[in-house]
């Protein structure tokens, strides 16, 4: 957290098993043009979770084929929420599961710098909506009170009642948008820009919101630990949770329960 | 709705058909026909009757009026009352004379007679019938005797008897007899006129052969007699119609196979019966009702025959249909139809054949495009190495140029990727215009560094053509032959040109270079014949394009030597269908 306000722009882990090509993506990519700051690079699947769950970078960058584990069991373990892939492969059941991880886009090796600066570009403006939502939220919050996250729970629009019912459901399982959408019928990208439309806030930021909105819930139970809580609120791992859970509230679950538990 | 053959139907309509003309004829001679024949032989026995009455009559008139003359004669008078011996005196020879005077030569249709009371006198026209013979027929209940005939009838007027059925000694039959008696002045009977008639005074009767038989009857003495049949008389008994009629004097009666038409004869008391006998015409109309039947019979039986025959000929052609159809739908296309004879089922028959020949050769074409497809698909399995080393290969290559700097290994390292996956990992067949320029820029951006500043390229594509979909790789092979084979072996500057533009919903495409050209002669003006030759590559886009649009694509090449070459090519314009948002990447 403390690495952001420093320098105010965004963090990049690169995972990259060639030393030439890791070498030049690092020399070659204007990172302070876009507003990104290279906080690290690994050679294999493994150094590199271990380096994304220590530095928690706000973006990975990272080949498929890796050795160890492969790039994208990588980011299944790890709290990432926004990922970029550079591959020789074009098989389209890698492309569907980096959908599924929350992949922002997909390149192609030989890699063309410049559409890897473009990709980047589009990606920390999105980050940079993103964070101006949670903004938004945080401020709401200290008015209210009622919830962490004030959600909005019926927009007189059916087929967003719909999916907001659908994740009231099945937010403990480890759903997203492609199974509301097929849940509700509608193609991913029809139902993502409906949400957004409606709600002003994306699919898969509400289902975070309302995921955290449970975990506090449950840790008003001093029983419960947080690993325990983050899994029955769908969550990967209890990292993505904490990540998730310091974006909406500025602090970490742990923080945050020590806090209110006090009062 | 209820399903039945279709002889079922033809054979009911075929037998409605046949029943109405049949019924009616049937009806109309059972209801109208017997009345109507049974009315018109009734008038026409009438009239028969009628006339031969009044024909009877007269002549009996004529022959009593004879009778009368003969009778009042004052000879006659005299010569009857004289003794035997006056027979052979010059008086009984005037008698002679008078007789057949008054008989007037009709001696051949009746004779005449005169006896005296006490039979000793008699003359005849003929010879004198011995029944008359006073000396020994004197008994009045002697049947046809002289006294039998004149019992109960008034004694000064002609007595016409039918009772004297006797045969004269030259055969002929006596149909009637009329006496009259003779008297002297004082009043007494001296003898008899005698006049027999035969019955060839008669042959007028039944000129028409309408009756049967014609009778005359005596209904006070209940004896008639044929006026037809010889030796046919005698009492009612021997006519047993007739024993129905008592007391009728004119008319007309149905009997039982007969009609009865009576008429009285004028001046008697006498009564002309004729007889028609109706078992003809019944037996007739029996006959019409055998042959209505046979008829009947006979058409139910071609009925029968005809709808079998039409149902055979209409079903044997649908069956055929059905049996090949049925082959059809289990995949058999070498399925035809041999033509029906008749004409539609023949049209049907020439349709379906037609169309599982087009079936055939839409097959045909689908396999042959997958062949194609299959093969080419086998050429560039053959060509690749391992792509994914290669692809990381000139990744690495693209690294190393861009940290030392080499900008022109990274663009062709680039370039040569991009290419490559256009080639190597596109499994659709067919792709945007956008997408096929970019693979021809970075083609041709290599080709580029490669020859340096010769090498003019001007790209134009309208903006509403980028996405018109064509099959892939149709431009860059042209604009590569361009280039081999035009360019390169020139000296000189290098102009290349690719244009594209929309017409209406045509898309046309031209590659044009200035390049050495070549002999028009080597490349014939159709580039289907090119198939097995050389020119892999042109037959190549040329074939692809044909199996895409099949004759709404064309394709030219154009060449001078010297001057240049010019591909053309059009095909309609399709533009990408928006369902490409699939393949975005959404969070």
């Amino acid at each position: 957290m403390g690495k952001r306000e420093l320098a105010m722009s965004y963090t990049v882990v690169l995972v990259e098993d060639e030393k030439i090509v890791r070498d030049e993506l690092a020399s070659s990519i204007g990172w302070d043009r876009l507003d990104l700051k290279l906080v690290g690079t690994a050679g294999d699947g493994l150094e590199g979770e271990a380096l994304i769950k220590k530095l928690e970078p706000d973006i990975v960058i990272t080949d498929i084929r890796l050795p160890g584990i492969d790039g994208l069991q990588m980011l299944a373990r790890c709290p990432i929420n926004h990922a970029v892939i550079l591959s020789g492969h074009t098989d389209f059941s890698y492309m569907k599961q980096a959908i599924r991880l929350g992949v922002f886009d997909y390149l192609l090796k030989p890699v063309d710098d410049e559409e890897l600066e473009n990709t980047l570009s589009s990606l920390v403006g999105k980050i940079k909506e993103e964070d101006n939502d949670y903004e938004r939220l945080r401020k709401t919050r200290s008015v209210t009170g009622e919830e962490l996250i004030p959600l909005p729970r019926s927009v007189n629009n059916h087929v967003v009642d719909n999916a907001i019912s659908f994740i009231a459901t099945n937010f403990g399982k480890p759903v997203g948008l492609q199974e509301a959408a097929t849940f509700l019928g509608l193609s991913e990208s029809h139902l993502s820009r409906l949400f957004k439309e409606v709600t002003g806030l994306n699919f898969l930021q509400y289902l975070n919101a309302w995921r955290i909105n449970k975990s506090v819930e449950m840790m008003k139970d001093p029983k419960r630990n947080i690993g325990e809580i983050a899994t029955s609120c769908g969550f990967p791992t209890p990292g993505y949770f904490a990540k998730i859970f310091k974006r909406f509230s500025g602090v970490t679950p742990t923080q945050f329960r020590d806090e209110h538990s006090t009062v | 709705m209820r399903r039945r053959s279709l002889f079922f139907k033809l054979l009911t309509s075929f037998l409605i058909i046949l029943m109405i003309p049949v019924c009616l004829v049937f009806l109309f001679n059972f209801v109208f026909g017997n009345k109507n024949l049974l009315r018109s032989l009734k008038a026409q026995g009438k009239l028969a009757v009628d006339q031969d009455a009044a024909a009877l009559s007269s002549v009996l008139d004529e022959y009593r009026h004879k009778a009368y003359q003969l009778s009042t004669d004052p000879l006659t008078i005299q010569l009857l009352g004289k003794g035997e011996d006056a027979m052979d005196s010059e008086e009984s020879r005037q008698l002679y004379t008078l007789m057949f005077s008054t008989m007037k030569g009709d001696t051949y249709l009746a004779n005449a007679n005169i006896v005296s009371s006490s039979g000793k006198i008699r003359f005849s026209t003929h010879d004198f019938p011995s029944i008359y013979d006073l000396r020994y027929h004197t008994n009045e209940t002697e049947p046809g005797s002289l006294f039998s005939l004149l019992e109960g009838t008034s004694l000064t007027a002609s007595t016409i008897s039918i009772r004297g059925r006797t045969s004269t000694g030259n055969n002929e039959t006596i149909i009637a007899t009329i006496i009259r008696q003779v008297y002297d002045a004082k009043g007494n009977v001296v003898g008899y006129v005698i006049i027999e008639l035969f019955s060839g005074a008669a042959d007028f009767l039944n000129q028409d052969y309408v009756l049967s038989d014609e009778i005359l009857v005596n209904p006070t003495k209940y004896y008639a007699s044929s006026l037809l049949h010889a030796n046919v008389a005698g009492s009612y008994e021997k006519f047993p119609e007739l024993s129905d009629i008592p007391n009728l004097n004119s008319g007309v009666i149905s009997r039982s196979h007969k009609i009865l038409c009576v008429t009285p004869l004028s001046n008697t008391d006498l009564l002309l019966v004729g007889s028609l006998s109706t078992t003809p015409y019944e037996a007739s109309m029996r006959q019409l009702i055998l042959i209505i039947l046979i008829t009947l019979a006979a058409g139910v039986a071609l009925s029968v025959l005809c709808a079998s025959l039409f149902s055979r000929s209409i079903a044997r052609p649908v069956k055929e249909l059905v049996v090949s159809m049925k082959k059809v739908e289990q995949g058999n296309l070498s399925t035809q139809v041999p033509d029906a004879n008749i004409e539609e089922f023949a049209q049907l028959d020439h349709s379906f054949n037609t169309m599982v020949s087009q079936i055939t050769s839409l097959m045909e074409l689908t396999r042959e495009e997958e062949a194609k497809l299959a093969e080419a698909e086998r050429h560039a399995l053959e060509s690749q190495m391992n792509p994914h080393f290669l692809f990381n290969t000139l990744n690495t290559i693209k690294a190393l140029a861009k940290i030392h700097h080499e900008d022109q290994i990274y663009t062709i390292t680039l370039k040569l990727g991009k290419l490559l996956r256009s080639t190597v990992d596109n499994h659709e067949s067919e792709c945007s215009i956008k997408e096929s320029m970019e693979l021809v820029d970075s083609y041709l951006t290599i080709q580029k560094i490669r020859f340096g500043e010769k090498l003019h390229v001007a790209l134009e594509t309208e903006p509403e053509c980028l996405d018109a979909m064509t099959p892939k790789l149709i431009i860059q092979p042209m604009v590569e032959n361009a280039i081999g084979h035009g360019l390169e072996p020139k000296a000189g500057d290098w102009n290349l040109l690719v244009r594209i533009w929309a017409q209406g919903e045509i898309l046309h495409i031209i590659i044009k270079d200035d390049g050495i050209g070549f002999d028009r002669a080597t490349l014939p003006s159709d580039l289907g014949k090119l198939e097995g030759s050389g020119h892999v590559g042109i037959y190549n886009v040329y074939r692809r394009l044909k199996l895409r649009f099949k004759d709404e694509a064309t394709m030219t090449i154009e060449s001078d030597t010297g001057k240049g070459t010019v591909t053309t090519m059009t095909m309609p314009l399709i533009h990408k269908t928006v369902d490409s948002e699939e393949g975005e990447f959404l969070v």
